[in-house]
């Protein structure tokens, strides 16, 4: 386009909501200009209006949209867009999407498309690790049939649980404690994975009983440079799904803390990773071991509890190692101090069994105070549409250690005050408020078979 | 930092005509080939199924026809620019 300014970098941000925005905030604060693709339901959004220019990609539903690849490439190119933010979830861990940029000129920030394939698919991102020398949970390749499941699950010991090669989301995941239900899971994992994914290949692994979701947040240079910036503790979790994720992980001694980093570096060192990745662990705290889990290959909805505890802005590094104007941090400058908890809003009822709630927000106080930072993209009067993921905000806490962070996490959730729709607001504050949370004794289970049942009771007396 | 481009409001159409949108966000092309003549030009007749324009989505072209018989009282987009989802394109007087 001929009235656009020459040689000025300009972002294509393909993505929605708050991270939507954060991403045009901090290339604002980096003098690169921002255009954003919307879906018809976000074209009054505050990201929309706070990008230099919005651009309606499609329809409301995300198909027609957000997830539409020659849709937001050719509305990145026609805008006269040198790079392209792709967020988290809709298209930002594609390695054809991450191709077609390049087929464009477009430069893609987050890793190589050939990255982005070897570590997408589970099967080859364990083969990556086990080449890196990062444990993997005992575990199979692929299953070619139910006997073949028998035979490894007798050689692992039970219990064990299938997973889908292609999947996520836990779809595909079932745990088995004997042979027959082994068979049974067998059958039923590979009908999910089937259709969720369009692929039913299963593999076998150990089962954790008493796991944490640990994950090192990590840059690498592309070159094989890689710095971390600390490991976050994501046990809180409902269905798979994080709900409050923390930052350091506080159970881990000294030396596996190291040894988690060490491990996490080394993976993507030996693959030149490029621009942010985390590589996720299971943590067995009965046998104190962490197993490889697997690579997000993009920034993650909780970066925020790592930028909180190293000063670093994330989002900006992207930008500045995308745009050639920054250097990766060498690791003795990443100085990590403090303790930093994110709690996802949702706009969910926990009291009508999770049910999505967009509607208009009638009352928006988010909480303020010292060492309260609020991520999000909605205000008062804003519309939470139906068509995506419910998450509303996220309400970020830091303090001097894991005790003031909780205390000002549970403040802070006692003045956030949001009216006209339900949310997750309640649940937070009991999980917060519990004495296995403040004593830090959870599980990625304990949610779910701890906390929920007797949240439910006491909420239905 | 808002960057030049983006479509002005919406125009002001007279009672009774009727408005194109684009079905697509892509670059609207308004005649079938560089060079070519133009699909239609204003004050010409069209029927319901008289294409109108292109709209190309990386190299994928779309016809858009015009949907309602009359007379095409406005070309609201430039020939070659990028259009958004839903954009007014063309207005069309049905009694024209």
């Amino acid at each position: 386009m001929a009235d656009l300014s020459p040689n000025q970098p300009r972002l294509f941000v393909a993505n929605r909501g708050e991270i939507a925005l954060r991403v045009i905030r901090a290339a604002h604060a980096l003098g690169i200009e921002t255009v954003l693709g919307v879906s018809a339901a976000d074209r009054d959004s505050p990201a929309a209006r706070e990008a230099g220019r919005a651009v309606v990609l499609g329809p409301a539903p995300s198909r027609d949209s957000y997830l539409n690849m020659d849709l937001v490439v050719h509305a990145a190119v026609a805008t006269g867009c040198t790079l392209l933010h792709p967020g988290y979830g809709f298209l930002s861990e594609r390695p054809d999407f991450a191709e077609l940029c390049a087929a464009e000129g477009l430069t893609f920030i987050g890793p190589r498309a050939e990255t982005v394939r070897a570590v997408g698919d589970k099967i080859s991102a364990k083969a990556v690790a086990d080449a890196a020398k990062v444990p993997l949970t005992p575990g199979s390749g692929k299953l070619l049939s139910v006997e073949h499941a028998l035979e490894v699950a007798q050689g692992i010991g039970y219990p064990v649980i299938t997973k889908a090669s292609a999947g996520g989301g836990g779809r595909g995941m079932i745990v088995a404690r004997d042979a027959d239900e082994l068979r049974r899971a067998f059958d039923q994992a590979s009908t999910t994975a089937r259709e969720a994914f369009g692929d039913d290949t299963l593999y076998l692994e150990a089962y954790v009983e008493r796991a944490r979701h640990l994950e090192v947040q990590l840059f690498g240079d592309g070159e094989g440079r890689v710095s971390h910036f600390g490991e976050r503790d994501c046990s809180i979790q409902r269905r798979y799904q994080k709900m409050i994720e923390e930052a350091p992980a506080s159970i881990l001694t000294d030396d596996l803390r190291a040894g988690l980093r060490a491990a996490a570096v080394d993976l993507l060192a030996s693959i030149n990773y490029r621009n942010a990745g985390t590589v996720e662990f299971l943590y067995d705290e009965v046998r104190q071991k962490f197993y490889f889990m697997e690579v997000n290959a993009r920034i993650q909805v909780e970066h925020p509890v790592s930028e909180q505890i190293s000063s670093h802005d994330l989002i900006k590094l992207q930008l500045g190692l995308a745009l050639g104007t920054a250097t990766l941090p060498r690791q003795d400058d990443i100085a990590l101090a403090g303790h930093a908890i994110e709690a996802r809003i949702l706009a969910e009822d926990p009291d009508r069994n999770f049910m999505p709630c967009p509607g208009r927000i009638t009352r928006w106080v988010p909480a303020t105070g010292p060492g309260v930072r609020v991520d999000s993209a909605v205000q008062e009067g804003s519309v939470v549409p139906p068509f995506y993921d419910s998450m509303v905000a996220k309400l970020i806490v830091t303090g001097a250690d894991r005790a003031q962070a909780v205390a000002r996490l549970s403040d802070a959730l006692r003045r956030f005050k949001v009216e006209g729709i339900a949310t997750n607001i309640p649940l937070l504050q009991a999980i917060v408020d519990h004495p296995d949370y403040r004593a830090n004794a959870v599980s990625t289970k304990w949610l779910e078979d701890t906390l929920l049942p007797a949240f439910q009771t006491e909420r239905s007396e | 930092m808002p960057l030049p481009g983006a479509p002005v409001s919406g125009p002001i159409v007279a009672e009774g005509h009727v408005i194109v949108n684009a079905p697509s966000l892509g670059t609207f092309y308004r005649s079938p080939k560089p060079g070519a003549a133009a699909f239609t030009q204003i004050g010409e007749a069209v029927d319901a199924d008289t294409e109108l324009c292109l709209i190309e989505v990386m190299k994928l072209f779309t016809t858009l026809r015009a949907g309602v018989k009359g007379k095409v009282v406005k070309i609201l987009v430039e020939d070659g620019v990028m259009v958004e989802y839903d954009q007014p394109l063309f207005v069309i007087d049905p009694n024209g």
